[in-house]
């Protein structure tokens, strides 16, 4: 059995990663560009749909189900944006990792670095993850 | 004559949905994907109200909205900010820069439509 330095271990696992992580951020690239050209063709056919799906002419009930209907569409389609703002924040964080492996800039702790990307959040969703308390404030208009 | 609104934001489908929600209540509507391309637009045209993201490319929405107050012609332009941002120190910043309201994304359309009606110049 051959063993291995733990020097060489360490710039083995040091050269995989920086070999891997471009590839992880392509994927999360493309991922964002195939969700977003599908949403946009969704949104087409479904601003030609709208008009059918409340007809002036139709029950007031059957208006009432269809305006909630619609309403909760237009709230569906919104979550794209969200998950392209998350996996924007996640490729970033990802490029700041490689340029670190590469040399290009300086080590930092964990700490540290946890501190910086939470300081990147913006959604109470982002918060949750690393269980700190969001702000309050979801869902509500604020009149100043 | 339908009121026009200037929707601002880099998400394209968001931009949409808005527009849509907007249109289907009879406003018109005037699309920018950051804040430089919305100042572009206030050239001396007649704009009832602006919606505006905060995180963008370029210039993003509180800069978007300390430079249209600064333009003689807009600075009582009515500034709503619909973005994901829901902390309170970015919503105070909001406030400083001129804006009159914030909305947290995802929004439901009428929400959003009776914050207009409450915003928008006649």
């Amino acid at each position: 059995m051959t063993s291995v330095n733990p020097g060489d271990a360490d710039r083995a696992l040091v050269q995989l990663v920086r070999e891997v992580l471009p590839v992880w951020i392509g994927h999360l690239a493309s991922s964002r560009e195939q969700s977003g050209a599908a949403v946009a063709q969704m949104l087409a056919a479904f601003g030609e749909l709208v008009p059918q799906l409340t007809p002036k002419t139709t029950a007031a009930v059957h208006q009432a189900a269809s305006t909630d209907a619609v309403d909760r569409m237009y709230q569906a389609f919104q979550y794209e944006d969200r998950v392209a703002q998350m996996t924007s924040l996640v490729q970033r964080d990802m490029e700041r990792m490689n340029n670190v492996l590469a040399g290009l800039d300086a080590p930092m702790t964990a700490q540290q670095w946890m501190q910086r990307l939470q300081a990147s959040y913006v959604m109470a969703e982002q918060h949750l993850l690393d269980n700190r308390a969001p702000d309050a404030g979801c869902d509500e208009t604020t009149f100043f | 004559m339908a009121q026009t609104i200037l929707v601002i934001d880099d998400s394209a489908s968001l931009r949409q949905v808005v527009a849509m929600a907007l249109q289907s209540a009879g406003y018109e509507v005037l699309q920018a994907g950051d804040g430089q391309a919305a100042l572009a637009l206030l050239d001396g045209r007649k704009i009832n109200m602006a919606i505006c993201d905060v995180n963008m490319p370029r210039m993003n929405g509180i800069e978007f909205v300390k430079a249209a107050k600064a333009l003689p012609n807009y600075r009582f332009l009515p500034i709503l900010m619909l973005t994901t941002e829901s902390q309170e120190a970015k919503k105070e910043e909001g406030k400083a820069a001129g804006a009159k309201a914030w909305m947290v994304k995802p929004f439901a359309p009428a929400s959003l439509l009776n914050a207009v009606s409450k915003l928008c110049l006649p």
